[in-house]
């Protein structure tokens, strides 16, 4: 009867709790999601809300003047366009490497594999760099493409390249694993059923890939309309024409413009979040629909 | 004939996985090719198929030759051992799958195709899954998913890689009984990859035995069973006991028992290898013939109406022979006694000097 009583207590004890949350085997719910709001919030919200804090000095309207000025549009339209644009690029070319990484064994794959990784490495001012000297007009690549009547340097195929190279292993790293699950048979057994390749790739590679594709889509979208070094040496900055978002808050900075910069970086950061969101969303449906 | 391989040979890097092979399956016939992991079965069906394509030789399907065709062109069903089934389809839509993908002018209406996956359903007798997803089946169901997706095309060739291996002892039981019932209703010419002896035995109409990339030996079953050809083919179809020994004037002596083989009275003296069936052994408590070897019962194991006794003999080679369950009881054999081993029936195989 002594041991009765604290199994009881106990017993009472794991009621009262089971009110708050189902008993879980994973543990440390609790401690994990306390851990993330915090972290979120010091390394996220925090420094962001600082930028709202600062823009809401100039007050509705001098905030809505700010962004909607003809200058910071233009500088809008490129940074989303652009982004998406090499977004989108990374999307179909991501995935093919992938697939070539996944499905083939060649010699060089491991380096192959390895050289995706690289953009994440190098500093992106050196990739901006890198960029502008091979696209110039008499850069090693450049000057071919000038007969064909193709300027890079200096022109929003410059701002798409770079951004396009800043992106590439995201797509590739979210569609390799996905890739490597689903067994080469399923395309064989979609050829011996008479499936040419156009309908081998929609209908039995592309539907379980697109959800990761969506995602490495969303990264490699997201990391490029923040990207800044990079786009600094090859755009060639003229304002109304080649000139980003992010290049137009350091000009607000560099003229002590601090509120106006952080409204810049505001209505960036509202359409971004927007967007993700949407995306997101998206995701979700095909989430649901495709097991 | 429906499938004629000829003279196929196929090499991974340095590795050959088919020497120089040649089979044929006959309309409407079930083969079964038969042999151990690593011995090109897999790889020879995949050429068939054209998911591989041969170094040399060529593959002739009803008569034409099909070697360069695309696979999605040979009219040909296949069948994975995981089976391979579209995860993100409904079975429906699995079965569906090779007459959605039709060009349009050969595409039958979505009437036709509801009212032949409807079928292929009954046929493979799970109607009622229609609307589920492949992660929701088991996996004999599964595989007889991916069957029923590979008749769909009316193939005129079915090729099975494996189909049961990743089941368990009772599934794949009723399935390749259910599989067999299923051949001679249809008559699709078929061609089943197994390492599973029993399975290939029970199921095919002739059974190509290959090993190390050749064809061993082939024929039906019951011959197959019958007449071994090579120490191979007796090894691997199993429960077999191997004495290496002198062969002299038609005997091979085998260290204190001699194993009489007549037929090879003419050959001259050399190593042989004699093979006896765990069956066609007896056993004795006395010595009276001279022709049989001391053993000692080292295990007595009783399945049904046969009882397998382990023995080993005075050198420690392990003898395994089946008894019938009665002679088993008349003998009333224990562990550890002494007793004396009888081969009944052996077949020799001459080794050289």
């Amino acid at each position: 009867m002594a041991i009765a009583l604290p199994m009881n207590v106990a017993v009472g004890a794991n009621r009262t709790r089971a009110r708050y949350m189902p008993h879980r085997v994973l543990p440390g719910f609790r401690l994990t999601l306390g851990f993330t709001v915090l972290y979120l919030g010091l390394f996220v919200l925090i420094p962001l809300s600082t930028i709202f804090v600062k823009a809401g000095g100039l007050g509705w309207d001098g905030f809505w003047t700010t962004v909607t000025a003809p200058r910071v549009m233009a500088a809008y339209r490129l940074s989303f366009l652009s982004a998406f644009y090499a977004a989108l690029a990374n999307t179909m070319f991501g995935f093919l490497v992938a697939w070539v990484l996944v499905r083939y064994s060649f010699p060089a794959r491991r380096v192959a594999d390895a050289i995706v990784d690289l953009p994440f490495a190098l500093p992106t001012a050196v990739a901006g760099i890198a960029f502008t000297t091979l696209y110039a007009q008499n850069g090693w690549l450049g000057s071919q493409l000038i007969p064909f009547g193709v300027r890079v340097a200096y022109t929003k195929l410059g701002i798409v390249a770079v951004l396009t190279f800043i992106g590439l292993p995201f797509v590739v790293r979210t569609v390799q694993p996905v890739l490597e699950n689903l067994e080469s048979e399923m395309e064989e057994v979609a050829c011996s059923l008479g499936a040419g390749r156009w309908a081998a790739f929609t209908r039995v590679l592309l539907p379980p890939t697109w959800p990761a594709l969506l995602t490495g889509f969303t990264l490699a979208f997201a990391r490029a309309i923040g990207e800044y070094g990079s786009v600094l040496f090859i755009a060639g900055n003229m304002p109304m024409r080649t000139e980003i978002a992010p290049l137009l808050v350091m000009a607000k900075l560099d003229q002590f413009d601090y509120q106006g910069a952080a409204a810049i970086s505001a209505g960036m950061l509202i359409v971004s979040f927007a967007l993700l969101l949407a995306i997101n969303a998206l995701q979700g449906i095909g989430r649901r629909h495709a097991r | 004939m429906s499938i004629e391989v000829r003279n196929v040979r196929k090499t991974f890097g340095d590795q050959v996985a088919l020497q120089d092979l040649s089979i044929a399956a006959p309309t409407g016939k079930l083969v079964a090719l038969l042999g151990p992991s690593g011995s090109g079965k897999t790889t020879l069906l995949r050429i068939i198929a054209g998911l591989d394509f041969p170094d040399s030789g060529t593959v002739h399907l009803h008569g034409d030759d099909a070697t360069g065709r695309r696979a999605r062109d040979r009219g040909v069903g296949f069948v994975f051992q995981h089976y391979a089934l579209f995860r993100h389809m409904t079975v429906f839509e699995n079965v569906a799958f090779g007459l959605r993908v039709r060009p349009r002018r050969e595409r039958p209406s979505s009437g036709q195709i509801r009212a032949t996956v409807e079928e292929l359903l009954d046929l493979v007798q799970l109607g009622w899954l229609r609307d589920r997803y492949p992660s929701q089946l088991s996996g004999g169901q599964r595989q007889r998913i991916a069957l029923a997706r590979a008749l769909a095309v009316k193939p005129r060739v079915l090729l099975l890689d494996e189909p049961f291996g990743a089941l368990d002892a009772m599934v794949r039981k009723d399935l390749r009984r259910w599989l067999r019932e299923l051949q001679d209703q249809l008559q699709v010419t078929t061609v089943l990859v197994t390492h599973d002896r029993e399975e290939a035995l029970e199921v095919a109409d002739a059974i190509v035995v290959m090993n190390n990339g050749r064809v061993e030996q082939e024929g039906s079953p019951d011959h197959l069973y019958a007449n071994p050809g090579t120490p191979f083919v007796y090894r691997f179809l199993g429960g077999v006991n191997l004495f290496h020994g002198r062969l002299r004037n038609g005997e091979v002596d085998i260290g204190g028992a001699t194993i009489k083989a007549p037929e090879l009275a003419e050959a001259e003296d050399q190593w042989a290898l004699a093979i006896v069936r765990s069956y066609d052994f007896d056993v004795t408590r006395v010595a009276n013939r001279g022709l049989e070897m001391p053993a000692i019962v080292r295990h007595v194991r009783t399945v049904g109406h046969v009882v397998r006794v382990e023995l080993s003999e005075l050198s420690g080679k392990v003898i395994e022979a089946e008894l019938p369950a009665a002679r088993f009881g008349e003998l009333a054999l224990g562990k550890g006694d002494s007793v004396f081993v009888v081969p009944r029936l052996a077949r020799v195989f001459p080794q050289g000097a």
